[in-house]
């Protein structure tokens, strides 16, 4: 996946076509607005091109699914929403789908919710990004067990307080040896989460 | 909606409803409560029959605010969990879309709301003959209307989605299981009895305030009976229930939410008992225990068992018993000892057991092995509470309490047949040698020794109670059964002629048993094994000079892109030679855990005692997980000793103990199968 920008967002209001890793997880789907779809299975979806695809959580293979049904059906935008529950999932998905873009980074609830582009040959790198989300997979293991019934909004800020100190750790050792644009984007990301 | 008052969603999953949510829709709107503190949720889900239209027109000419979510896929619980998800207010409560609500149902609930609190309203049932409230849950509701109560005082309120104001900050956590065919709401809202601060409040005025049910004909309650529905979705709900961790006030709440399930399978059962060891072995695969199975209950008991092991102790005796019992088939009564002195509990070999053992005394006496006065006493102990008579007594040794007890017993009850199964030498150790155990005088001891004399035999016998046990145990048997031939040479060939001759009239070689299929899947585990290597299981303590070693020489063999791992499960300290590549030691596993590893394993190691160089002339030992292991279907390498009873079996995957090429031609054709 490449990095164009992670400016944060807005996210449009209106039904989407969400495709779910697994919808017996307690997530928080709350934001989506009536008229949205909801499946495990993206065919099943029935996407058209006035659709906003969503992919929650979802691993690399199924969300490269869920583009080339998407794209086939002409959208040219999707969205990635990623929880502590998925982080590990999201190394693979930046990894791999050379052919999106990353093209905003929004925190919402527990989710930090990714704009996704076709990519162009304007766009960067995501090293330093996934990066900082190789080392928030290990963070967030404890985190993956919903264990507080309590205060599950506490835990997501505390989640992402803890993947950020993860980030900033990592990242800057490195620091030194990266080029500009790619410290300026990885601030952005941190902003973003932040 | 972040007012201090609490807000509302109201969750509605729809399958096919066009027909019958015109009701339901108007009775929101007919609602008292202002539209400011509440929104409603439908999620329609399988084909749309035309609802999506209906709702969208209704939510666009309605002031109440509206979602209409929609999931592809048929199923009330994928319908429920989209609606969990997609809530946004405090307080959840469910409504079906066939049913319909009195116009202060929603004011009346909310304003009953409080923190931590699941309210609880009335309902009536609609049928063809007009509305009613004369129902089971309104009788019950109304012992405890008015008043607020622990949740786990009335479990019962759990078994329906209906009616109920639920805190959205616990119920978030939870999703309704989508594999249960039936009774996922039960499953769902047992959940709830995680959280002991929980409190039921009933409203008492609740006029126009009620939850109106449509009776269908398929609802759960008046489901036409079968094996499907009424054990197999029984067992499947239950096994769920089994699976909430519950704090210790609420352990009785779940139970009896297990138990009203476990109604619907005991009726089938009764009118057709035929089916009996099929639900057994379901419950059985499910890991489910504490069910009163119908047949322990009805007929007469007629086998008593002393087991000085027995579940739930962690021992390889105590699962050998539950093999046997769970292939038998038979309910019994059984005496253990209280094992939690010198092991650890293991509650999965339990499953087994549990659907025959009617009867269940534990001695309270503390666990010897080879202190006579404590063996004697256990004995007297485990002989009294079996007051009834039975036609069949079954005792297994080691430990050699079983046995004594067994003595006791017969000579009590001369007419009952006694079958006693001895795992290893009961008299003789590791080397052959007589165990150590001082006998010491008693009543036990002048009751064996006279038995023995009164049958001629007193001249075989020595000071030692090992010896005592297993003359008398001879002699008053009716079936002694060994776990191979090499055995019943070994012990017979220590006494005289004439003796072996009576005794082998009696004796019957029997291996040990092969787990039930079911208990194979009863307790799933995750094991970490990596998919690309040939992977080998090994379970019990590995001694470095024998098998290991063995192992480590053949690994040589092997290309190192194609070496296998080695897992060993044992609890003692790592043994020497465990360094090397590709080599794991875990811990132990508990037994029906241990079973699903098994299958898990590209191949699975056994190793022989060793009895060169002791007193055996052949070796009598049979390793008790070899049975374990051919169950599990899994390609099994033996490490033998010359003419043991392992090497007997003629395995397919043999080595001779110490043999370096053979063990390399084994792993070399292991490999092989990989690939």
């Amino acid at each position: 996946m490449k990095l164009r920008s992670t400016e944060p967002r807005h996210l449009q209001s209106g039904p989407a076509k969400v495709a779910v890793d697994d919808l017996s997880r307690p997530y928080d789907l709350s934001f989506f607005e009536s008229g949205s779809v909801f499946s495990e299975n993206v065919e099943k979806l029935r996407i058209e091109n006035t659709d906003w695809p969503v992919g929650v959580n979802l691993d690399a293979q199924t969300l490269a699914n869920l583009w080339a049904v998407a794209s086939s059906a002409g959208c040219d935008r999707m969205r990635y929403w990623v929880n502590t529950d998925g982080v590990a999932r999201l190394t693979t998905v930046v990894q791999s789908l050379d052919v999106l873009a990353i093209n905003g980074v929004s925190p919402m609830g527990e989710w930090v919710v990714f704009d996704l582009a076709p990519a162009t040959t304007t766009d960067g790198s995501s090293e330093v990004f996934l990066s900082g989300f190789l080392t928030s997979q290990q963070l967030m293991q404890p985190a993956q067990s919903i264990a507080s019934p309590v205060s599950r909004a506490a835990d997501q800020t505390g989640g992402r307080a803890a993947l950020l100190t993860e980030l900033v750790h990592k990242a800057k050792p490195l620091k030194p040896y990266l080029p500009s644009l790619v410290i300026h984007a990885g601030y952005k990301v941190l902003g973003a989460l932040r | 909606m972040n007012s201090t008052v609490p807000t509302l969603t109201v969750i509605v999953p729809t399958y096919k409803g066009a027909d019958r949510l015109p009701h339901l829709l108007r009775s929101l709107d007919a609602q008292t409560l202002p539209r400011s503190r509440f929104e409603v949720v439908f999620v329609q889900n399988g084909p749309d029959d035309g609802s999506l239209g209906l709702l969208d027109d209704w939510a666009c000419a309605s002031d109440i605010r509206t979602r209409v979510l929609s999931v592809p896929d048929a199923g009330a619980g994928r319908a429920r969990n989209v609606g969990l998800s997609n809530a946004r207010c405090d307080v959840i409560t469910f409504i079906d879309d066939d049913d319909w609500i009195e116009p202060r149902y929603l004011e009346v609930g909310l304003a009953a709301y409080a923190k931590d609190a699941v309210v609880f309203m009335p309902i009536k049932d609609a049928n063809d003959g007009g509305i009613t409230g004369a129902n089971s849950i309104n009788t019950r509701r109304a012992m405890i209307a008015g008043g607020t109560s622990p949740l786990g005082d009335s479990p019962w309120i759990l078994g329906f989605n209906a009616c109920k104001f639920l805190p959205a900050s616990i119920l978030r956590n939870y999703r309704y299981n989508v594999d249960l065919r039936s009774g996922e709401d039960v499953a769902f809202f047992a959940n709830l009895l995680r959280h002991p601060q929980l409190q039921l409040v009933t409203p008492a005025a609740t006029d126009d305030a009620a939850y109106i049910r449509q009776v269908r004909a398929d609802s759960v309650s008046r489901r036409t009976e079968s094996f499907s529905f009424s054990v197999e979705g029984r067992l499947d709900v239950i096994e769920a229930l089994q699976q909430i961790e519950v704090p210790k006030e609420h352990d009785n709440a779940r139970k009896s939410l297990e138990r009203a399930q476990f109604n619907f399978v005991a009726d089938y059962l009764a009118r057709h008992p035929e089916d009996s060891s099929r639900a057994v072995d379901l419950a059985v695969a499910r890991g489910l225990t504490g069910l009163p199975w119908p047949h322990k209950e009805s007929g007469s008991c007629e086998t008593l068992v002393f087991a000085f092991c027995f579940p739930p102790f962690a021992d390889p005796s105590a699962n050998v018993v539950a093999k046997r019992l769970a292939t038998q088939r038979q309910v019994v009564d059984v005496v253990s000892a209280d094992m939690t002195p010198v092991r650890r509990i293991d509650h999965s070999s339990a499953v087994l057991v549990d659907p025959w053992v009617r009867k269940h005394v534990v001695v309270d006496e503390y666990p010897a092995f080879s202190s006579w006065d404590q063996i004697a006493r256990f004995a007297q102990r485990a002989v009294r509470p079996a007051k009834k008579t039975y036609s069949t007594v079954y005792s297994r040794a080691l430990w050699s309490g079983s046995h004594v007890a067994g003595c006791l017993y017969k000579l009590k009850n001369p007419n009952a047949v006694w079958e006693a199964e001895f795992s290893d030498p009961l008299r003789l150790d590791a080397t052959g040698e007589d165990r150590e155990g001082p006998l010491t005088k008693g009543r036990v001891t002048t009751k064996l020794e006279r038995a023995v004399a009164n049958a001629g035999w007193s001249h075989l016998l020595i000071p030692n109670h090992f010896a005592l046990t297993e003359i008398a145990t001879f002699i008053l048997a009716d079936t002694l059964t060994f776990s191979n031939q090499n055995q019943v040479d070994e012990v017979l060939g220590r006494y005289e002629l004439r003796f072996q001759d009576a005794v082998k009239r009696k004796v019957r070689v029997s291996p040990q048993p092969i787990p039930p299929d079911a208990a194979y899947s009863a307790r799933p585990i995750t094991l970490d094994l990596d998919p690309d290597r040939f992977n080998i299981g090994y379970f019990g303590n590995f001694y470095a000079n024998r098998g290991l070693g063995d192992y480590a020489h053949a690994l040589g063999a092997i290309p190192e892109p194609d070496r296998p791992s080695l897992h060993v499960f044992s609890n003692a300290d790592a043994p020497a030679g465990m360094d090397m590549p590709g080599a794991h030691l875990h811990p132990t596993l508990d037994y029906l855990e241990f079973l699903n590893a098994l299958t898990q394993f590209d191949a699975l190691l056994v190793v022989d005692t060793e009895t060169s160089g002791t007193r055996y002339a052949k070796n009598p030992f049979l390793p008790s997980k070899y049975s374990d292991y051919k169950g599990s279907g899994v390609p099994i390498w033996a490490m033998v000793e010359p003419g043991s009873s392992l090497d007997c079996k003629g395995l397919e995957y043999a080595s001779t103990l110490g043999s370096v090429e053979e063990a390399q031609s084994v792993l070399r054709r292991l490999v092989g199968l990989q690939r």
